[in-house]
């Protein structure tokens, strides 16, 4: 952690070394994340390209008491890949009708991406769901809903139960999850 | 704790975790996060629980992705360096100001050696790329004029019948080295979605020797024992497991 601090100081100061490191910890966890939402390779990889433009542009707005550096990337990740697939929605709509988003394509298996189910295999089947759509599909609290067709008092406590469950999980087991995927660095 | 019991039960926490929180409520919550230690506690570890999750979950966006992140970024870099310098007050300035050109002049070097560094990086793979596809050429031309130059080597000119009028390949067996050069610089140009093929006759069976390239004049071919003809057809791109034996459009006799 300490280390961790000391990248983000100097990524603050302009230090392209330091960025480099933190791309090379953090890359892989965000562009599964953008990969997930974009669901189209070239696109996720200039997502991933602006998401850590804005890194190093904004580093300076980052704040570690308000948080880990992780969660305060994830959010520019996210609202960049959910802007960039507005946009492109948008272009394939004044041609074609047919564009995303349909529920069989959101639970569609997505090929080369570590398995999900497989990763949050502790947590319940619709624990699993209601987190897998809203922090690795980029979808609101109530898109999920909709999707999921549940109240949405009754989405918002799965993702508190699943949550609850995940503090309660030792975090060394994700490392060891972490050797099962096929990200290598 | 009244404000976290609140901001538990109506899930602004987990919303601010995940990312779907109105970006108006981020600084409200951010702020009760911070004035509450157990809170505070509790949010780390759930924001380092989700971060497990991400890595166990990650992609690996390859090393390409990964090198023209970063050349943007040194670009980016060297541009702030720059800017930097330029920020420095008069008052230091006039302290500083050799010592502030000579480090100018080291941070434009630095920039230029690392673009440097990029352009020769690159001009190295192309140059590597080319040098090994030349060294495949040449081996492969070597290895032609030591056959054609061998005296074992026999010439046999494969002249185009009435489907092919004019057309003309070459044919320069070797049985010593088991070797087959055709030149088929002679052959006209055919439709983009056919090619030339050769085939040797052995016993009354037509037996492939290769599909002809069309952008090299000679190549070798392969060589096939016993073969009483060689027999050039024209046959559906990529080649055929059969001759199509209308389109033969030039056949010699050969030596065994």
């Amino acid at each position: 952690m300490l280390q961790q601090n000391l990248l983000i100081e100097q990524l603050k100061q302009g230090n392209a070394k330091a960025f480099e490191k933190l791309y090379d910890q953090y890359s892989g966890a965000l562009f599964g994340v953008i990969l997930r939402i974009c669901k189209d390779q070239p696109l996720a990889e200039e997502v991933l390209q602006d998401t850590f433009l804005k890194i190093w542009e904004q580093a300076g707005l980052f704040d570690p008491d308000k948080g880990r550096f992780y969660t305060w990337a994830y959010r520019i990740a996210r609202n960049t890949s959910l802007n960039a697939v507005r946009s492109k929605s948008k272009l394939i709509q004044k041609e074609d009708l047919s564009v995303y988003n349909t529920k069989e394509e959101m639970d569609g298996p997505q090929a080369d991406l570590p398995d999900l189910q497989e990763v949050m295999k502790q947590l319940e089947p619709h624990h699993r769901q209601a987190l897998e759509l809203v922090y690795f599909r980029g979808m609101t609290h109530r898109e999920a809903h909709q999707h999921m067709e549940v109240p949405l008092g009754t989405f918002k406590s799965y993702v508190q139960q699943a949550l609850k469950k995940l503090r309660t999980l030792n975090p060394l087991l994700w490392l060891g999850l972490v050797s099962m995927t096929a990200w290598i660095v | 704790m009244k404000q976290e019991h609140e901001l538990i039960s109506s899930g602004a926490i987990e919303q601010y975790l995940l990312g779907t929180l109105d970006p108006a409520q981020v600084p409200l919550v951010e702020s009760a996060i911070a004035a509450d230690k157990d809170l505070r506690q509790e949010v780390e570890q759930l924001e380092e629980q989700l971060e497990q999750l991400a890595l166990a979950a990650a992609v690996d966006p390859g090393e390409k992705t990964k090198k023209r992140i970063m050349k943007k970024i040194r670009r980016r870099a060297y541009d702030k360096n720059l800017k930097g310098l330029a920020g420095v007050t008069w008052m230091a300035a006039g302290f500083a100001l050799l010592f502030g050109l000579s480090t100018l002049w080291l941070y434009q070097q630095q920039g230029k050696q690392q673009l440097l560094i990029d352009q020769l990086e690159e001009q190295n793979t192309v140059l590597s790329d080319q040098t090994a596809r030349d060294q495949e050429l040449l081996q492969l031309a070597t290895q032609e004029l030591r056959s054609l130059k061998d005296p074992n080597t026999l010439k046999y000119i494969l002249n185009g019948n009435e489907k092919a009028p004019g057309a003309i390949a070459v044919g320069y067996v070797n049985h010593q080295s088991k070797q087959v050069v055709l030149d088929a610089a002679g052959l006209p140009a055919l439709e983009a979605d056919k090619d030339y093929q050769l085939w040797a006759d052995v016993e009354g069976e037509m037996i492939d020797m290769g599909v002809i390239a069309s952008d090299v004049p000679t190549q070798l071919m392969n060589y096939i024992a016993n073969a009483e003809s060689m027999n050039i057809t024209i046959e559906p791109k990529g080649g055929s497991d059969h001759p199509t034996v209308s389109n033969l459009i030039a056949s010699i006799a050969i030596q065994p």
